[in-house]
């Protein structure tokens, strides 16, 4: 996938920018707070229907405008165009989309067309911080590789909030309560187990990308490895009756417990993925070098997922990259990732085209000032 | 916002809370009304009036109509061994337009929704069971449809009239989740596509 032109009106700091995009690699270069990053930002936005910080969408709106406008000509990799247009009204809430001048109602029809692979310093905490993370960086990805995985979590969340909301209320307290919660069990753990499926695969597949990408980081004898601590219990045929049979004894036995502390606790929202390196939990026992090498493999493991399953080359967006890794490792990343896909990549180093970029040909460098941006 | 007449206020207020109205929407609203011909107005007033103080619940059937009970639950040409349940008016005014169903309908008035508080008890489920409970053996019900919105709180309440009504005896069924009609299966996202698979029938 391509993206040929970008524009953003009344997005974040940007009143109307128009920008024609190189097919290798697009450099912004800008002091910190001048707008490089919501470049970013509104392509996450066109390609995933919301913005990679998990902000209200009224707060995307540039202050004193009504909403905001994102357009961006794709084309894929075997090139068919695609216009697709966002526009937020902050008085209606309302989010409208278009895809070739036909509405789309739903964000489901978005999200997977136009994949992409981002990288921003606030995703240290996958590899550093608690489990949401991770679930986090599984569901980013499932759900741009297979448009039946978001339609399910979406519909699990809401099972989810309904079933919680059952929970949560003091008048349901007693035997009343199993009753109530009963007519959403069955769908909930319809939902749970089909998740799960995917992850557990997911797992398993991105795990054997890790190893390869962690080799070519890392020179030594580390041995990355991904380990799923999944609610629903994992077998070898989870679409059988008895693996059904099987997890809802495992839901059943949460049922005093829900009860008691008025929250499901059973499902893949409480699921955990645990990073290992030579057997010893990332999280905890990684120096800050490996846990960067490890995100770094991760992500371009993320890519390589993401092309093998969609069959196109997803965008790969770097945010502040040289901010964050060292000189050398960064270099590294650019190296494996230009060749891989367009490229998108801020930095606050207006000498980053020079340095990195200056054997490669087609490369563009923008500079992005108060919310204006210039070629060179 | 600074307002000059406290009439506009007032009524703008009152627009915003209509559905996908906002505060400058019902604004522009209430200053349109204002250059309106005063009949117009008055007749715009009645009419809100009217349909407070005429339409009103069928007592059989809890659909809205203007006479009690309604037209479907008075007309003798329809069957009143099949009783259709569905969740809202617009569901009847729907699945009237197919010319398909000649039954009775039951409005629920909602499908089950503990987020927005409600539960079983704020549904029509106990007048259902009355409703059933009153036939006699010569005017017995055959069958009863579930026609529930094709998402979690449809299902959920499908499940949940489902175990209530068993014991009833009465053939129960249920719509199928299958594709809109006119939409490409090609172009089906795969959940619905699924869902059709799944309700399958034989030919
Ligand atoms: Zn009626």
């Amino acid at each position: 996938m391509k993206l040929e032109t970008l524009s953003l009106s009344g997005f974040r700091n940007h009143n109307n920018t128009n920008i024609t995009c190189s097919p290798t690699i697009n450099l912004f270069v800008g002091k910190n707070g001048q707008g490089k990053t919501n470049i970013l930002e509104a392509i996450t936005y066109l390609s995933i229907g919301k913005s990679f910080f998990s902000v209200p969408d009224s707060h995307l709106v540039r202050r004193g405008d009504a909403g905001f406008i994102l357009h961006g000509s794709f084309k894929s990799d075997s090139g068919v165009a695609y216009n697709v247009g966002i526009r937020y009204t902050d008085e209606t809430k309302k989010k409208e989309i278009r895809i070739n001048n036909k509405d789309e109602d739903r964000v489901s029809s978005l999200v997977g067309k136009f994949p992409v692979v981002i990288l921003y310093p606030e995703q240290h905490s996958i590899t550093n911080g608690g489990p949401a993370e991770r679930r986090r960086f599984m569901d980013m990805v499932l759900s741009q590789a297979h448009s039946n995985y978001f339609e399910m979590l979406t519909e699990y969340r809401r099972l989810l909030r309904q079933r919680n909301a059952v929970l949560g209320d003091a008048r349901n307290r007693g035997v009343r309560i199993r009753d109530l919660l009963e007519p959403w069990n069955k769908t909930f753990l319809e939902y749970a187990i089909g998740i799960t499926v995917y992850r557990d695969s997911f797992i398993k597949e991105i795990e054997l990308y890790i190893k390869k990408n962690y080799d070519n980081i890392v020179t030594g004898s580390e041995v990355p490895a991904l380990q799923y601590d999944s609610s629903v219990p994992l077998s070898d045929d989870m679409s059988s009756d008895d693996h059904y049979e099987k997890a809802y004894e495992a839901f059943r036995t949460t049922f005093e417990t829900e009860s008691r502390y008025g929250t499901t606790v059973f499902g893949p929202h409480r699921d955990e993925l645990v990073l290992l390196i030579n057997d010893l939990e990332v999280r905890k026992y990684a120096s800050q070098g490996q846990q960067k090498s490890f995100l770094v493999a991760l992500k371009i493991s993320e890519s390589q997922y993401l092309l093998e399953k969609r069959d196109e080359q997803p965008l790969i967006l770097l945010d502040d990259l040289f901010g964050e890794l060292d000189r050398e490792r960064s270099h590294r990343v650019l190296e494996l990732t230009t060749g891989m896909g367009q490229t998108f990549v801020t930095s606050a180093d207006e000498t980053i085209g020079k340095t990195h970029y200056s054997s490669l040909n087609g490369h563009i460098q923008f500079t992005v000032s108060e919310g204006y941006v210039t070629n060179a | 916002m600074i307002y000059t007449s406290q009439s506009i206020e007032i009524l703008s207020d009152h627009l915003s809370k209509l559905p996908g109205i906002g505060k400058k929407t019902a604004q522009r609203l209430a200053l349109f009304i204002l250059k309106l011909p005063d009949e117009e107005v008055k007749s715009l007033a009645n009419a809100l009036i009217q349909l407070k103080e005429r339409v009103k619940y069928c007592s059989e059937c809890y659909n809205i109509t203007e006479e009690v009970p309604c037209s479907i639950c008075k007309n003798p040409k329809r069957d009143r061994s099949i009783i259709c349940v569905v969740e809202e008016p617009k569901d009847v005014m729907a699945i009237e337009r197919t010319n398909e169903f000649h039954g009775l309908y039951h409005v629920l008035g909602s499908s089950l929704s503990p987020l927005d508080g409600i539960g079983p008890d704020d549904l029509k489920i106990k007048e259902l069971l009355e409703r059933i409970q009153q036939r006699t053996a010569q005017d017995p019900i055959a069958e009863i449809i579930l026609a529930l919105d094709p998402n979690v709180e449809g299902e959920a309440t499908t499940v949940y009239l489902n175990k209530l009504l068993r014991p009833y005896e009465i053939k129960l069924t249920r719509i199928a989740r299958g594709l809109p009609i006119g939409s490409d299966l090609e172009f089906a996202d795969q959940a619905t596509l699924a869902r059709a698979l799944e309700a399958r029938v034989v030919l």
